[in-house]
Order: structure tokens, then C-alpha cells, then sequence
């Protein structure tokens, strides 16, 4: 079966330190992941979780593993959604997360890649934040606005994020 | 932001995108089967799509596959709809889903 791949490219004026910082930090994924902390343990082989906020257990903590991690620059690690027992069937193996930075003049071009998804991952209706290719884009944003303007972009009450 | 209204202002350019939106990563070669413009074409209205961020591109070994980059165009939407009518367009498009299924079945029955 054909696997599906995303790429997203945005321009943050930040400098790489900080945009890794907002990446990999808990206490900054909060602010503008919808509630969702991210705990990396920053080795290759460390574990990468993503917890949900409180009402959203349902997404369960995306226990993954990382795979490179070059500080400030690249961090690649598999992700690992609480799928439906239907669609963990037809996973023969995880998707993953790739963030590269590149220091651009006074922004840093973000890069990110998510390949290796299943079509069931895709949500077709634009006007919501479910699914990998509209809950990326919103949370990229929110990051971007974030660090540019100290103000996440605010989501409130439009239900699931991924 | 004046270079993504730039780029979106040419069918060939948007026809491109509705391609990569079909079938995301496709190497030039790939592209210029589905539409009916020379290689030269292509090659031309790709840069100034890249130029503008609505593509993205990743090379997989010695094959530049081409992605549809949403970003620029999340900016522009969240910036005039994002914020306040998400809520009634997810509820407007879930009303018109319902009513055109309803079409689609009384025209089968």
C-alpha cells in the first residue's frame, strides 16, 4: 500500500536555541499544542511522549522512540498514536516525525516531515483540527505565533485536536 | 504574503497545486504527465511556487520530490477565519455533508 508524507516548511523569526527549546520543552508544547506536553528524552533510542490535557486521555501519550537527535538542528522520532484496533491492524509499522532547523538571516526555516502515515491518519474536512494534516498546520502556527509575539494561537473549545 | 497571492494568481500554477493535493510528493517527471504544459513550463511556475513557500521540497536519493506546503495559506486563513468561525464552518459543512447525503440516497431510492 502506498504510505502517505507530509511536509510542511514555515519561516520563525527565533533563533534555533529557542525554537529547539519550544519544541522539546513540556512546559512551551503546552502553551501552544492544545494542552499537549511533550517529554523527549533528547539521545537517539530515548522515549518521546506526548501527554494529553485533562478530557483528552482518549489520545493516549504517544509513546515513541527517538531515533537521531542533533540539538538544535534535527530530532527525528516515531510516533505512535492509541489507534483504533481496526486501523493498528493495517499499521505494519509506525509513522515519523522529522524537525529540521536551518538558521535563515534573522528566522529559522522549520522543515517538518511526517511519513510512513496510513490514509485512515488523513482527515479530508478542512474545518477541523482532526487528523495529522489539519492538526499540524494549526499547531505550526500556534508555535510561530508563540514565539514571534508571545501569544499561541488560541483554539479554544473546537474539540479534538489529533 | 504578496508572494503567495502572486502565485495563486495563474490557473496553471493553482492546477499544479490541485495535483500535489491529489498525490503529495511527485518528482517533476512525475507532474508534467498530468498536465498539459511543456517540462520548461513546469520547471518555471515550481520555482515560483517554492519562492512563495506553497512548495516544499525533499530530495530521496536522486529523485527532488515536490510537496504541497499548506503553511502560507494556514497563515492567511488564520488570520481572517481561523480564530472566531471555525465553530460554524465545521457546523455548516457537517449541514451540507448531511444534506447532500440525503441527496445521493433519494436519488438511488
Amino acid at each position: 500500500m502506498e504510505k502517505i508524507e507530509f511536509v510542511y516548511v514555515t519561516f520563525i523569526r527565533t533563533t534555533p536555541e529557542k525554537l529547539w527549546e519550544a519544541l522539546t520543552n513540556g512546559d512551551f508544547s503546552e502553551k501552544y499544542w492544545m494542552g499537549f506536553r511533550i517529554e523527549v528524552e533528547l539521545k537517539a533510542g530515548g522515549s518521546v511522549r506526548i501527554l494529553p490535557p485533562k478530557g483528552m486521555e482518549q489520545h493516549g501519550d504517544h509513546a515513541g522512540k527517538v531515533l537521531v537527535c542533533e540539538p538544535c538542528r534535527k530530532l527525528v522520532y516515531t510516533w505512535n498514536p492509541k489507534d483504533k484496533p481496526e486501523i493498528a491492524k493495517k499499521r505494519d509499522s509506525l509513522s515519523r516525525v522529522t524537525y529540521e532547523l536551518t538558521p535563515m538571516g534573522p528566522q529559522v526555516r522549520l522543515r517538518l516531515i511526517h511519513e510512513n502515515l496510513l490514509p485512515e491518519d488523513v482527515e479530508k474536512d478542512p474545518n477541523t483540527l482532526r487528523g495529522i494534516n489539519n492538526g499540524w498546520p494549526a499547531v505550526i502556527s500556534s508555535l510561530k505565533s508563540l514565539l514571534e509575539t508571545g501569544e499561541p494561537i488560541a483554539f479554544g473549545g473546537c474539540g479534538s485536536a489529533k | 504574503m504578496n508572494a503567495v497571492f502572486k502565485a495563486l494568481a495563474d490557473e496553471s500554477r493553482r492546477k499544479l497545486l490541485d495535483e500535489l493535493h491529489k498525490n503529495n510528493g511527485q518528482t517533476l517527471t512525475q507532474l508534467c504527465k498530468h498536465l498539459d504544459m511543456t517540462r520548461q513550463a513546469v520547471t518555471k511556475h515550481l520555482v515560483l511556487l517554492e519562492a512563495a513557500n506553497l512548495v516544499a521540497t525533499v530530495w530521496h536519493g536522486r529523485e527532488k520530490l515536490h510537496y504541497l506546503n499548506p503553511m502560507p495559506l494556514h497563515e492567511i486563513y488564520e488570520r481572517w477565519i481561523g480564530k472566531y468561525e471555525r465553530h460554524r464552518l465545521q457546523a455548516l459543512s457537517d449541514l451540507k455533508k448531511g444534506l447532500e447525503e440525503n441527496q445521493n440516497q433519494s436519488k438511488k431510492g
